[in-house]
């Protein structure tokens, strides 16, 4: 397989937007055509992320409207659907195309729209990520599914539930400093423990600052050989790994707390990379929930398994931590426009990689790593990226 | 070959007609199937027979649903029972206030109640419910 490189990104302010989501990512594709310094004609094939057009817009077959909207009518576009980890699938899927040899450039992305379906509807299409036969029934949620994990890590490792709650509410203190200083995020705002805790309760023992928000967004990257890529630009961001892996519905996994399919998958792209996670310097990973964040440090090898909430309180998930943890803002304060996020994910880590992000810039950066979750923990992605200069 | 699944018609048929939770008994590794898929989950094996669960298990873990999605009222308890025979299923317990950590580990038995058919589910569903034992 040829050595793939990111040549370009772009990126909507995520938040309530105006614009449809075929504008939305049109908007982050042309940043990212030009950052590449290609012409629009250049690029052979779209992979999109989208999950829930249909509901959110009356909008299926997302991808050719897409394409066709930025210029590029006849070349293959499509559409991927993994839940919240659609972006990150689409590009793990365009990075392979180019791999193969098939493709020189495309372009991969996501797109969503959230904010059109108002809460009461979007409660029941996004019950739609849950196993409609043997969990939706029972009126389980997203933070729902997180709140069962959150109380079996309380259980299993013996940590007492305030104090577990603590650690919860500094992963999303730790966030919202990351994501005040990112313009692009949807809530780039400080927040306190206190906040946290005094936080209306959603789901025990998740309260609404333990949850990210539903966003409007876009964000898309272009790839290419990493041969071709040094000829357009000084800083490619090569792609060194990645991996993906599946899991059924929860009942059928053994422990939630410990997600078979991420395992699997970062495993899958630490072989292929040659490296270990102790050679990861920032991760953007999918803190849709704080204790989101603290079970994918674990199954990513950052910390061994109940270490994750502990490492959260010694700061070593913070901007002077063993690995830096969502410098973006991560989901929680960045915000989760679900078909988007594995592709704004990449877009952070190119950024970082070439030292493009100011004060939230994490310094000496070679090496990162996206972390994307989709549904009922069912797809896991993960990408690693290194500075190819 | 033909290979018979326990569909989710059978299944909900056996709940709805007898009171009954049916699951899967792997032949070939005697592992326990729920819910229900093609093959044995622990072993692959296309060789199984149907088998009445107990419908006695343990509580893993659970949360109190605050904010609940369209199609359901109230706060309630949804929780993650092991059933006697290893699997786990997705439940509603039902308890008369909200519960701590202390229901971990708790036994009870298994309920079910029929939900209608909404817009998008193509059909009516069994919820499983949770008794705990006194
Ligand atoms: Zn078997």
């Amino acid at each position: 397989m040829r050595q793939v490189a990111a040549v370009g990104v772009g990126m909507t302010k995520f938040g309530v937007s105006e614009k449809t989501s075929v504008e939305m990512f049109a908007q982050a594709a042309l940043e990212a055509i030009d950052d590449a310094k290609i012409k629009i004609r250049d690029i052979q094939a779209l992979f999109l992320g989208n999950v829930f057009g249909d509901f959110e817009e009356g909008q299926a077959v997302m991808a050719p409207f897409a394409s066709s909207y930025i210029g590029l009518p006849h070349i293959p576009a499509i559409r991927f659907e993994g839940a919240c980890a659609s972006g990150a699938i689409a590009v793990r899927d365009a990075i392979m195309w180019v791999a193969s040899g098939y493709y020189d450039i495309v372009i991969a992305g996501g797109t969503e729209r959230c904010s059109t379906m108002g809460t009461s509807f979007a409660t029941r299409v996004f019950g739609m990520g849950s196993d409609s036969y043997y969990e939706w029934p029972m009126g389980i949620t997203f933070p729902g599914v997180f709140a069962l994990i959150a109380h079996l890590y309380s259980s299993k490792y013996n940590i007492p539930l305030p104090r577990l709650k603590e650690q919860m509410a500094q992963v999303a203190v730790k966030n919202h400093d990351f994501g005040s200083k990112n313009q692009l995020a949807h809530f780039p705002k400080k927040i306190k423990v206190e906040d946290v805790l005094g936080s209306m309760m959603i789901a025990d023992p998740l309260q609404l600052y333990d949850c990210c928000p539903f966003s409007d967004g876009a964000a898309a990257i272009v790839f290419t050989s990493y041969e071709a890529a040094r000829k357009l630009t000084d800083k490619p961001v090569k792609v060194i790994g990645f991996g993906q892996g599946s899991n059924g519905s929860i009942t059928h996994q053994k422990d939630i707390t410990v997600i078979e399919a991420r395992e699997k998958s970062a495993k899958e792209a630490y072989a292929m990379a040659g490296i270990t996670p102790d050679d990861i310097d920032i991760c953007e990973l999918h803190d849709c929930f704080t204790i989101a964040e603290i079970v994918a440090t674990e199954a990513l090898g950052f910390f061994p398994y109940g270490e994750g909430s502990k490492a959260v309180e010694k700061g070593l998930t913070g901007p002077a931590g063993k690995v830096v943890v969502n410098p973006s803002g991560g989901l929680k304060a960045k915000g989760h426009p679900i078909g988007a996020t594995g592709a704004a994910q990449t877009y952070e880590i190119v950024k970082q990689l070439r030292g493009e992000c100011g004060e939230r810039q994490v310094d000496g950066a070679t090496t990162g790593m996206t972390d994307t979750l989709g549904g009922d923990l069912c797809t896991v992605c993960n990408i690693i990226y290194q500075k190819g200069w | 070959m033909s290979v018979e699944f326990l569909t989710y018609k059978k299944l909900m048929e056996e709940v709805e007609n007898n009171k009954q939770l049916l699951g899967m008994k792997c032949k070939s590794c005697e592992a326990v199937t729920f819910p229900p898929k093609a093959v044995c989950s622990n072993c692959c094996s296309r060789e199984y027979e149907f088998i009445q669960l107990s419908g006695k298990g343990t509580v893993k873990t659970f949360t109190v649903i605050r904010v609940p999605p369209e199609g359901f009222e109230g706060e309630y308890v949804v929780g993650l029972v092991e059933m006697h025979e290893g699997p786990n299923i997705m439940v509603n317990i039902k308890t008369d206030r909200f519960p701590d950590m202390s229901i971990i580990g708790k036994r009870g038995s298994i309920g079910y109640v029929t939900l209608p058919s909404d817009k998008y589910s193509g059909g009516r569903r069994v919820s499983f419910l949770f008794f705990l034992d006194d």
